[in-house]
């Protein structure tokens, strides 16, 4: 599934829209939602009754959902190339090597463990909000770390 | 050198398709006969290991998109072969989506 497929996807898990709907809440420029929900509709990813777009063919959907880890690296090759080539202050993006010892391991996941809850915490809070936001407005965010020889092997396994 | 010489061999048989003794032949100028002895263990000389060599690294150094599919599509793993078709038809998907040619359907 492509990025616009999927927000397109997740703008209608909430509730049904119409064509100018769609376009307010994804943020997407018109022709490109006018391209992507015909063949969205071809492929039962959506369907269309009386100017309302809804999911369409759940199986359809966990098919195309198949090739999560394949969208992710997507996103993650799309925030690298958003962050290089604008300057604004809103984006980070930190990519450190560093030698830790055990304690800073200790403090450094502790750190990772309170962002996690922080981030959880933030979601439930949106469940009850009365205006619901929309979805362009959403903040993509990660986190993580690996050992920079596991990810040397990785590389080397998977050639 | 032997056991270079089988690797240098196999790399270059690989990159090439497994091609056949007359294809070798063209391919490095080397004998037709040389190249069977080559291929059933026979010693390489240095100007001959030398000559394959340059042949398989020349091989990499092609970098049209169809001379780099080739080389994919024999030396990549199934796997990593599946991540580029899906990595390069959601490419095309999202071209397709920007283009105005397809914008032929007004929906709703």
């Amino acid at each position: 599934m492509t990025i616009v497929e999927r927000i397109i996807i997740e703008s209608l898990a909430t509730n049904k829209k119409n064509f100018e709907e769609i376009i307010g809440d994804t943020g997407l420029p018109e022709l490109i939602v006018t391209n992507a929900l015909p063949e969205m509709i071809m492929n039962e990813l959506l369907s269309y009754k009386s100017g309302q777009y809804s999911l369409g063919n759940m199986d359809k959907i966990k098919e195309a959902n198949k090739y999560v880890c394949r969208e992710v690296k997507d996103i993650m090759s799309n925030l690298v190339d958003n962050n290089f080539n604008d300057n604004s202050e809103n984006k980070i993006l930190k990519l450190q090597k560093v030698s830790m010892t055990k304690t800073e391991e200790k403090i450094f996941f502790s750190q990772l463990k309170s962002l996690d809850s922080f981030v959880n915490q933030v979601k439930s809070n949106r469940k009850f909000d009365n205006e619901k936001t929309s979805i362009k407005d959403q903040k993509i965010v990660f986190w993580g770390q690996t050992d920079y020889q596991s990810l040397v092997n990785q590389s080397l396994n998977i050639a | 050198m032997k056991s270079a010489q089988s690797q240098i061999l196999k790399k270059y048989m690989d990159l090439n398709g497994q091609p056949t003794l007359r294809e070798i032949c063209e391919d490095t100028g080397i004998q037709l006969t040389r190249i069977f002895r080559l291929l059933n263990g026979s010693e390489m000389k240095i100007g001959e290991y030398m000559t394959f060599k340059n042949r398989i690294n020349k091989n990499f150094s092609g970098n049209s998109l169809q001379e780099l599919g080739a080389q994919c599509d024999r030396l990549l793993s199934e796997e990593i072969k599946s991540e580029l078709v899906y990595l390069l038809k959601n490419k095309i998907k999202m071209q397709n989506y920007k283009s105005e040619a397809r914008s032929y359907i007004k929906a709703a």
